[in-house]
């Protein structure tokens, strides 16, 4: 319904009012303490008891490191946003406009 | 009546605002949790499955120890007030932290590693014990079963004592911060969560093993 109402006028909504993005910061910690809980795991199973030891303290330690991190998300500033949006927009609206030239 | 709950309840209230109006996100106090819940229940559909190769097993001793002759209901019974307990204390660290004490947040939180660690001493001492009786994970398949099911919340609780060790050092290093809040509220979602989960082993695995 929006849609054909869009194509009728031959124009978008109006844009609405832009905020900042919070977003976590990428973070490999959890490939890295899936790592050493694998080689725990793998002593385990084969009773290599030090290796499981190493395993169980590199998984702990990166746990820790990870969790002393004071930074754990960053902000997409709202110009960003607007100009990711407002390109989109652009896009939207020329498509828009060959439909309702078709139609 | 609502201010008092704000200061001893879990969530919400003290949820700050995202200045985006009710359609917005919710707060990143409400969002955490939930996340961490979804963790819990995952957490419990692997005991759930678990629970269901204990029950099938139970009775393939394969000629070996049943479960009446190896089960001390009494030490189990210590065990257990030791982990209903811890519950008890963490949910009176969790007072303490809302009310930014940092003496009475580091007690408590003590205490519940140190019950958490009582228990964790009386199921390794029942492990060694059946394993010297010969009736170790290798005799049958409800033995395996049951190690595998009783070991599985027991890395649990080591797990939670380590974390509950983090959780003491960071808010020693860093304070009532808001996201050290939010990590202390998912540590003590978790060590409930094994409190739930330890009742149904408490129920299936020795009250009814133990029956006559």
């Amino acid at each position: 319904m929006r849609k054909q109402t869009a194509i009728k006028l031959d124009q978008l909504i109006e844009e609405p009012d832009y905020q900042p993005i919070e977003m976590p910061l990428n973070t490999p910690t959890g490939v890295i303490v899936a790592l050493f809980a694998s080689i725990c795991g793998f002593a385990v199973i084969w009773h290599i008891w030090w290796l499981a030891i190493v395993g169980l303290i590199g998984a702990f330690g990166v746990f820790v490191w990870y969790a002393w991190r004071d930074e754990h998300e960053h902000i997409i500033p709202v110009e960003e946003v607007r100009a990711n949006a407002r390109e989109r927009r652009r896009i939207r609206m020329e498509h828009l406009h060959e439909l309702s030239q078709s139609t | 009546m609502t201010s008092e709950a704000a200061t001893i309840g879990l969530t919400h209230s003290g949820s700050e605002d995202t200045g985006l109006g009710h359609r917005g996100p919710e707060s990143k106090s409400i969002v955490v949790p939930y996340g961490f819940w979804l963790f819990v229940l995952s957490d419990m559909v692997l005991f759930s499955a678990l629970f269901a190769t204990y029950a099938s097993l139970a009775h393939a001793t394969d000629g070996g120890p049943i479960s009446n002759q190896l089960f001390d209901r009494n030490l189990v019974a210590v065990e257990t007030i030791a982990l209903l307990l811890s519950s008890f204390v963490c949910g009176l660290a969790m007072i303490a932290a809302k009310r930014a004490n940092m003496l009475w947040t580091q007690g408590w939180l003590f205490v519940t590693g140190l019950l958490g660690f009582v228990f964790l001493s009386i199921e390794l001492y029942e492990f060694a014990k059946m394993i010297g009786e010969g009736a170790g994970p290798q005799r049958s398949a409800f033995l395996s079963s049951f190690f595998t099911l009783v070991g599985c919340h027991g890395a649990h609780v080591t797990c939670g004592l380590l974390w509950i060790g983090t959780m003491m050092a960071q808010i020693w290093a860093k304070g009532f911060r808001d996201d050290i809040v939010r990590r202390l509220l998912c540590l003590s979602i978790f060590w409930h969560a094994l409190d739930i989960i330890w009742v149904a082993i408490f129920t299936i695995v020795y009250l009814i093993g133990t029956l006559a």
